[in-house]
């Protein structure tokens, strides 16, 4: 019974070890895949192994799926996930010309159907061409409104930051940003915030403020919301 | 930055091309629709590039709901049934006072002076003869017989042929051949089975077609940010795009898991592509005509806005504008439009669209035709004389009405039965027999190809080669749909039947 038990151990950690070897790294798979990172992006640390890689960067590589059956998020969905992100009503986080951008402006696009007027019974599977454009614009409205609301408010929804007397970041590291950025991904996407995700945001506040310095941390926080919500963890399951 | 200074200003644009600085941007995408011909001989020489010289476009415009071509071109009158030893009394034909003949023309039309008793007595009066003068010389009449008296079915088939060519769709097919380069090849705005798409696995990304449902708005949804109120200027939502693109999502686990999905690498090619080209031509100022306080209106939209002043009510007239605006803005070459099944109007003395469209005939035929038939008549009417102003190639004088096709498609024909001469009013089932009208300098204009048996009203076929009427035959689905893409200059791989008959130049 024992040698049995020993037995079975010793063929289960010889299959594990065995998948192991078969598998290439991810530095071996682009290596074999050029150009599958998206243009203008390189993989930290992929090349010469100089040390220029970003050591927040977690190194134990996701295995990559082989199927890669994902959905775009439509428009009930969108508007479930948008709505509780953004802590705001559909209708109130995009409406243009009084309409709603859901349901009316944008509906169809977004893989949502509309049957009275036009019969269309059946939303599209793949997104068009215009998915990326109707989501931007609708993300942007709403992490707009949201920004306008939370900065400056000291008990915003995500975004609670201290501020000067020039609308910018006290301290751009300091604590109530980072735990701002974290609140902003554990609602987009449900996770908390990783090292290189505050550097990268932290990032885009000192751009702002390069270019437009006044009420910078406001443009911060809708731009931030923007690029995580619009990001591709956000819009596919 | 306000939009007006966000956007290219047309005449900045053409400067910019005239000066090579517009990169792949074409001419024909830069032009303003309404140049006139002597603005145009006026203006500075321009040449096109080869794909937009060579561009081609459909106008589908869809008889929702059974279009009876006996209720206009082929219309019988009374005398000639009973000539022909018919019985006038129970065929759906018109009074001889009703029928309209043409001395120059083989196309006949119908003279309706009536009220439609279950819209309330709403009143019609309605005479086709305005069109046949007009436009005779660009029109032709196929007479066909469908394959199926199921609304989507039949309205799926009179798209694809019946599945003629791998299932793509005649916009499909055109928008193929000539749209490559254009921003939205395939402007679908087609109701029920019009609106949907083919089923050919291998049509290219471009030529697929985007849904409209409002073609009013529709295009605020063509750029990310213009017109928002108080948000970051463009320059700091690239900031954020960057950031996006290059640091947070290559890193992410959710990338590198998915990274080789389908559908993550066309959505970053729209994305990342598409959607900067489409911004970067500001399609919303093209296309937006609606007056408002928020975007830059091409004065021109004023008088679009004016021949088609039912737009905020009718989806038709909205149509209308945004697809010839689409054709000529240099955004598509492939525009359906047409009646949806919903009513419309304003109360039930200013109706637009009576419920279920053509398809209304069931309750009262002969009111229902006559007022469906002048509502498309009336829209291809203007399209075309929009598209006959508008310049498409300076350097051979065409215009756009030169280079397009209008297609009016219906689902099917009616009953060719009345239940008596004194019968003011009286419903109509589907029938497969009909025939279908298409508009274009491409086709043999003037011409009936098949013909009517006054007998029984029904309608026959002709000799797909010569065009010459054959009694013994009808006219496919098939053959329709390849008649219209051999007459478009569509090269269909030797799959489908030589049409020649409807080619102007065979």
């Amino acid at each position: 019974m024992h040698l049995d038990k020993l037995a079975m151990l010793g063929l289960w950690a010889g299959l594990v070890l065995a998948s192991c070897s078969m598998k290439p790294s991810r530095k071996e798979f682009n290596s074999q895949n050029p150009g599958s990172n998206p243009p203008g992006t390189e993989q930290p640390g992929a090349g010469d192994g100089s040390g220029d890689q970003d050591p927040a960067v977690d190194n134990n590589e996701p295995g990559l799926s082989q199927k890669g059956e994902l959905r775009f998020k439509k428009q009930s969905l969108l508007k479930a996930d948008l709505s509780s992100a953004l802590g705001m009503k559909p209708d109130e986080l995009c409406e243009e010309f009084g309409k709603s951008c859901f349901d009316e402006l944008y509906n169809l696009a977004l893989g949502g159907v509309e049957a009275y007027q036009s019969q269309v019974t059946r939303g599209i599977e793949k997104s068009a061409v215009t998915t990326p454009i109707v989501l931007e614009r609708l993300i942007l409205s709403g992490c707009n409104k949201r920004a306008q609301r939370d900065v400056g408010n000291g008990d915003g929804v995500i975004f609670k930051v201290a501020l000067d007397a020039r609308g910018q970041l006290v301290n751009p590291d300091g604590e109530d940003v980072k735990a701002s950025l974290d609140n902003l991904y554990k609602r987009a996407v449900q996770r908390p915030i990783e090292a290189h995700e505050i550097k990268a945001l932290q990032g885009l506040y000192q751009s702002v403020v390069a270019k437009s310095p006044d009420q910078a941390a406001e443009k911060w926080a809708a731009l931030s919301c923007y690029a995580v919500l619009t990001s591709l963890e956000a819009v596919f399951y | 930055m306000t939009i007006q200074k966000e956007l290219k200003s047309r005449r900045q644009a053409i400067r910019e091309l005239s000066l090579g600085a517009a990169g792949s941007m074409s001419i024909a995408t830069m032009m303003g629709f309404a140049k006139t011909w002597g603005e145009a001989r006026a203006a500075a020489p321009r040449t096109l590039s080869d794909a937009d010289k060579n561009r081609r476009f459909v106008i589908v415009l869809t008889g929702s709901g059974g279009a009876s071509i006996i209720d206009s071109f082929l219309a019988l009158s009374e005398s000639e049934v009973d000539r022909a030893g018919g019985n006038s009394d129970t065929t759906n034909c018109f009074a001889d006072s009703q029928t309209v003949r043409f001395d120059d023309s083989p196309f006949r039309a119908v003279k309706v002076d009536t009220t439609i008793a279950t819209l309330g007595g709403f009143p019609v009066k309605t005479d086709q003869s305005f069109f046949v003068k007009k436009h005779k010389d660009d029109m032709m009449v196929v007479t066909t017989l469908n394959s199926s008296v199921n609304h989507e079915a039949s309205q799926r088939r009179v798209m694809n042929g019946n599945g003629a060519w791998d299932g793509r769709t005649i916009p499909e097919a055109v928008a193929m051949q000539y749209g490559k380069g254009l921003p939205v090849a395939n402007l679908n705005m087609g109701a029920g089975g019009y609106g949907f798409a083919g089923v050919y696995n291998e049509l290219p990304d471009y030529a697929r077609q985007l849904s409209v449902t409002d073609p009013v708005y529709w295009p605020l949804g063509l750029h990310a940010s213009a017109g928002i109120a108080d948000i970051p200027t463009t320059d700091l939502i690239e900031l954020a795009r960057d950031v996006r693109d290059k640091r947070l999502e290559p890193q992410s686990n959710f990338y590198r898991t998915f990274k080789d999905s389908p559908a993550i690498g066309q959505w970053l090619n729209d994305r990342n592509q598409r959607l900067k080209e489409f911004e970067e031509v500001n399609l919303i100022e093209k296309l937006f005509f609606t007056p408002n306080k928020q975007f830059n209106l091409n004065p021109e939209n004023q008088r679009l806005v004016e021949m088609f002043p039912n737009y905020h009510q009718d989806r038709l007239d909205a149509q209308a504008i945004l697809g010839f605006l689409a054709i000529t803005k240099g955004v598509s070459c492939a525009v359906t439009l047409g009646p949806s099944f919903a009513a419309s109007g304003q109360s039930l003395k200013k109706i637009f669209n009576p419920p279920i469209a053509f398809d209304f005939s069931h309750t009262d035929h002969r009111g229902i035709q006559a007022m469906m038939w002048n509502r498309i008549l009336v829209v291809a009417d203007k399209l075309i004389d929009l598209l006959k102003q508008t310049e498409f190639n300076p350097a051979t004088g065409e215009s756009f009405w030169d280079r397009t096709m209008l297609y009016i498609a219906s689902d099917f024909g009616r009953d060719q039965i009345r239940p008596s001469k004194t019968a003011k009013f009286f419903p109509s089932g589907h029938h497969l027999n009909n025939g279908s009208v298409i508009l274009s300098p491409m086709v043999k204009g003037n011409t009936i190809l098949g013909g009517i048996d006054p007998k029984t009203a029904l309608t026959y076929g002709f000799h797909t080669e010569t065009g010459a009427p054959a009694k013994e035959r009808n006219t496919s689905e098939l053959e329709l749909y390849a008649g219209i893409l051999h007459s478009l200059g569509i090269d269909t791989n030797g799959r489908l039947p030589d049409m020649r008959s409807f080619r102007r130049k065979s």
